[in-house]
């Protein structure tokens, strides 16, 4: 029997699809402690591969991992031609666009300047508004750019809203509701499709019990 | 660290020549006769005709008389335009050619190298099975762990036709059974109520596997004659695969999509397990025809040659 290869996110939403692995019965040996990022679950014929979280879906599309574990939020700003076989319970958020508390931002002639980790969506989501922006790309403290005004809004995942918050900042607009999926590499699933489904029918019954 | 000399390049350039010569002897063999078709396609012609064509990954060209072409993405559409116009009754004709495609993509403009065959004039259930075959000799030939995909455009698209999308709409729901992305798709299918179709639309991604399972799953939804068709063609196309021995490489894939809007019945896909990307690719496709002329039977598929090679190449195959 051929290996799956899963690509698993570091981070939290990495501890949490472990868990979830491991609840199914595969991946016992993983421990993210340690430096390794490769671990054989031999029994199962499994290797899990520990990635920083926005090169899951790079590796899932190369072919080099079979599937993965990836957040809507990358998947769309990525754009990746890939599967998205499974909506997982976990990395539940929203995608939201924020501005400085009780500031009139809005001014519809000009040009929206826009700070964020995603700039496709956000030129798409702007550009099916009609609304002309232009984009500054960051890659963390989004927050701090309308406050040190590099940019009017900022677009970016809310989970709680406290960092928002903690910055004087507020929502303007929720964009869409994310969550992670199970994806998986297309050549890899027309081969081994029984097993992928294996494994994702086993969580599934899990996430069933959970909700029952 | 080596990098590449001129003798490198002589030598893969070699072998991509041995490498198209092996296949046109096969083709030869088969009575199939080598045309040359043009480079040139005229822009608003081929956008109309191929709707799902993303138009920025086409490459364009401005006449002289300030009209736009673009050079061809697809050799099909170009052949069948001179064809079809033309066409004489009883005709059968079985085509090959080796020539370039041209796609714009995020790091320039990329020329793919394509063999592809056409076969024209000749009864549907016939030409599936003879081209089919073909594809899985060709398959074959190198590999012994290969896939052959096959779907059905007529099953799908008459199924989609029980509902009234939009054009944003429909636009969605291709790009969520293209995915595969099936939880969303049941939510995104809820509201539009038809519940019958809706119940069929939401698992028809589970529609996979041999052809028996892929009936028994089916059963008998059709919801309309367009879908019967679809699925009775299949069967009867498997049948006669089934005596060839070469079934058990073909997997069912009701949910499948062709990358250009013209096929119409049977579509497939040629997978190897150690590339990740399609080797073959073609389906019937009848309607063309009729965008300039008469209607002719038309079936074909295109080998990816550049893939073929670069996976050849790597394990020294070749």
């Amino acid at each position: 029997m051929s290996n799956i290869t899963v690509a698993i996110p570091k981070g939290r939403l990495g501890e949490q699809s472990i868990e979830l692995f491991k609840s199914i019965g595969v991946g016992k040996k993983i421990n993210t402690k340690s430096r390794k990022l490769i671990f054989k679950d031999e029994k199962n014929n499994i290797i899990f591969i520990l990635l920083k979280n926005s090169d899951v879906i790079t590796y899932v599309e190369n072919g080099v991992a079979d599937i993965g574990i990836a957040g809507r939020d990358m998947i769309m700003e990525k754009e990746a031609d890939i599967y998205q076989l499974h909506n997982l319970n976990l990395g539940k958020c929203k995608m939201s666009i924020a501005g400085i508390k009780g500031q009139e931002v809005f001014k519809k002639d000009m040009i929206l300047r826009v700070a964020t980790k995603f700039p496709k969506i956000s030129k798409n989501y702007f550009g099916k508004k009609g609304q002309k922006i232009k984009l500054i790309k960051l890659n963390g403290s989004i927050e701090l750019a309308p406050l040190v005004g590099l940019s009017d809004v900022i677009v970016d995942l809310v989970e709680t809203g406290n960092t928002l918050k903690a910055n004087g900042l507020e929502i303007l607009e929720d964009m869409y509701k994310i969550n992670a999926q199970i994806i998986s590499n297309k050549i890899s699933y027309k081969f081994k499709r029984k097993r992928i489904k294996e494994i994702i029918g086993k969580i599934k019954e899990i996430e069933e019990e959970k909700y029952d | 660290m080596k990098f590449l000399r001129i003798q490198d390049e002589i030598e893969f350039s070699e072998k991509r020549y041995k490498l198209k010569r092996d296949i046109e002897n096969l083709l030869l063999s088969k009575d199939y006769k080598n045309i040359e078709p043009s480079i040139f396609e005229d822009y608003e012609e081929f956008i109309s005709v191929n709707k799902r064509v993303e138009k920025n990954t086409t490459v364009k060209v401005l006449n002289g008389n300030g009209k736009i072409s673009i050079l061809r993405p697809d050799v099909t559409t170009n052949l069948i335009r001179n064809f079809a116009s033309k066409w004489e009754e009883n005709l059968k004709l079985k085509l090959f050619y080796y020539s370039k495609i041209f796609k714009n993509s995020k790091l320039g403009t990329k020329e793919v190298r394509q063999m592809g065959i056409e076969y024209l004039g000749e009864k549907e259930i016939k030409a599936d099975v003879e081209v089919i075959n073909l594809a899985l000799t060709v398959l074959s030939k190198y590999r012994e762990n290969y896939i052959l995909e096959m779907g059905s455009s007529d099953f799908l698209n008459g199924l989609l036709r029980e509902f009234y999308f939009s054009e944003d709409e429909y636009k969605k729901i291709i790009e969520l059974i293209y995915r595969k992305n099936s939880d969303d798709l049941k939510i995104y299918v809820s509201q539009f109520g038809r519940i019958e179709a809706a119940e069929t639309l939401k698992n028809i991604l589970e529609v996979q596997g041999s052809y028996k399972e892929v009936k028994s799953i089916i059963k008998n939804m059709y919801l309309n004659k367009q879908m019967k068709k679809g699925i009775e063609e299949l069967g009867i196309i498997n049948n006669y695969l089934e005596k060839t021995g070469l079934a058990d490489w073909i997997q069912y894939d009701l949910s499948m999509i062709a990358e250009f809007g013209y096929y119409a019945g049977v579509i497939f896909k040629g997978y190897f397990s150690d590339s990740n990307r399609e080797i073959i690719k073609g389906g019937r496709y009848d309607s063309l025809t009729q965008e300039f002329g008469d209607r002719i039977p038309a079936i074909g598929f295109s080998i990816e040659l550049d893939e073929l090679l670069k996976v050849l190449y790597r394990k020294g195959e070749i």
